[in-house]
């Protein structure tokens, strides 16, 4: 059984998407951190 | 079909390779000045917030083999080699529990062994500790030469100087930082890791497009685009298993749990498993393009870099070279320290000094990182074996641990007979699996032994443990 072109291209660019939010995530967290003075 | 050349020069190679030294072992220096206390050097005072404290899970499973590994198996089995990659996202997804209980039972803890040797007894702890002790050196010389092939496949360095090299930058930041240093260093690698996956991927999309990659695949390697091919359904599995085994049972991911804040280690872990599960499929399906891009690969562990090269040439090879080396220095530097701390506190303290104080322990601490570095050096220097295969023997030893580990956090039933032969035993028949079937099934039938005999052997040692024990403030 083969994986078809659609659910090839869906699996990649759904990964490579959520792959792009984590930078802004951990910049996000960091912002939050720092303006809570709970870096460390 | 032809090879690609080497796409930098030795030249670029040895810059980078300096200038990013650099940057890492100033920072280490810069950070390591805010040690005053044990607890600062191997836990980063016991207080690391949400950001730092999901970028260092994240980054820390973000290795060189998620960057040169899942392209290999993506190339050697398809579309379910690189799914099977990121299950290695459940471990840290499932460790998010754990975390929160770990910090609540063991709130002055600083290893994985106080909690096996308050929980079973001496006999268990020693066995964790082979097994721990034995993962933890597979990795450092899986990480040291991937490190080398790295320089030596991007640049055409050296691999001794390579390898040699990048230990050497991690033990210097760590030595100096400690925790904080290799936190901090983290979440700066991690940053730089992402957006290197994320630039190959969409530039390798651009370039050869789904439909060529897909069509040549399907004419020329059906069995990688195969839903059904059984080795790797089996190696889904056995990955799985294989890294819930790792994070569950390695100081790495215990000493974090440890130095989070109160409250933070749950969110972290679970935060980190969600943005790391996607990460090899983008890094893994830059494979697949290989063929379409008449790569003939000499090795396949070297896929991702040629494929990278040959798409985005100099550029990419630059790109490849510093992601890859932020990806191993982020798992180098946490294994240095987390292992450091392992040997200080279950071998130093627990051995040969039961007496030793924080100070005594603080100079051990960093001896041991000295010699941690060196010990993977020359194991790295005799180049054993293929990176998967080095990594995949380990997969025997840490899945007998996960049932001890889990159960002995959470009831009270598990005896300490019965989790020691539970651990012998996975990992002599896990072992045997290894060589008599494959690497794939080796942790599965580690994990499924080392259950059926907890289960089995508790009944019969009819003991209950009491919890309130494991608070105490003891010493080995």
């Amino acid at each position: 059984m083969t994986i078809s072109l659609f659910s090839f291209t869906a699996l990649t660019l759904v990964a490579l998407a959520m792959v792009c939010l984590s930078p802004l995530l951990l910049i996000a967290l960091l912002v939050i951190d720092f303006k809570r003075g709970e870096l460390w | 079909m032809k090879t690609l050349d080497s796409a930098l020069s030795p030249g670029m190679g040895a810059a980078i390779l300096v200038v990013f030294s650099l940057i890492w072992i100033v920072f280490g220096y810069y950070l390591g000045r805010k040690n005053k206390s044990l607890d600062d050097y191997m836990l980063a005072g016991r207080n690391v917030g949400l950001a730092f404290a999901t970028a260092t899970a994240m980054a820390t499973w973000v290795t060189s083999n998620t960057t040169m590994t899942a392209p290999q198996l993506t190339y050697q089995l398809g579309v379910w080699g690189m799914v099977g990659y990121s299950l290695g996202a459940v471990g840290l997804l499932l460790f998010a529990p754990l975390a929160k209980r770990i910090k609540a039972l063991l709130p002055h803890g600083f290893t994985s062994g106080d909690f096996i040797r308050r929980r079973y007894g001496i006999a268990a702890w020693r066995i964790f500790l082979i097994i721990s002790l034995f993962y933890a050196f597979g990795w450092l010389i899986s990480l040291g030469m991937a490190g080398g092939i790295l320089v030596n496949t991007l640049s055409g360095l050296d691999y001794h100087l390579g390898m040699s090299i990048i230990l050497f930058v991690c033990v210097c930041y760590t030595l100096m930082g400690g925790l904080r240093a290799v936190i901090a260093t983290d979440f700066v690698q991690t940053l730089i890791i992402i957006i290197g996956v994320i630039i190959i991927a969409v530039l390798v999309i651009q370039n050869v497009g789904f439909d060529t990659i897909h069509r040549n695949l399907k004419e020329d390697h059906p069995q990688l685009l195969n839903l059904l091919f059984p080795a790797a359904i089996m190696f889904l599995f056995n990955n799985l298993l294989f890294g819930v085994g790792e994070i569950f049972h390695s100081n790495v991911w215990w000493s974090r749990a440890f130095a989070f804040r109160e409250n933070t280690g749950a969110k972290a872990y679970l935060l980190a498993g969600l943005c790391w599960l996607p990460i090899p499929v983008a890094a893994g399906f830059v494979a697949l393009a290989a063929p379409s891009l008449n790569i003939l690969v000499p090795s396949a562990d070297m896929v991702g870099p040629l494929v990278a090269g040959k798409v985005l040439g100099s550029v990419g090879a630059v790109i490849v070279f510093i992601v890859v080396f932020s990806a191993l220095a982020s798992s180098l530097d946490s294994l240095l320290a987390a292992t450091a701390d392992l040997i200080t506190q279950d071998i130093y303290r627990g051995h040969l000094k039961p007496d030793a104080s924080n100070e005594d322990c603080l100079k051990a601490s960093k001896f041991v990182i000295l010699i941690l570095g060196l010990g993977a050096w020359a194991l790295c220097l005799l180049k054993l074996s293929t990176l998967a295969s080095l990594l995949y023997f380990t997969g025997a030893f840490v899945a007998s641990t996960i049932w001890p580990i889990v159960f002995g956090l959470f009831f009270r039933w598990p005896g300490k007979f019965a989790v020691s032969a539970a651990m012998v035993s996975g990992t002599v028949l896990g072992l045997a699996s290894y060589f008599m079937i494959g690497f794939y099934v080796a942790a599965l039938v580690s994990c499924a032994v080392s259950l059926v005999v907890t289960l089995v052997f508790s009944k019969f040692e009819n003991h209950l443990f009491d919890f309130d024990s494991l608070q105490s403030t003891d010493k080995p």
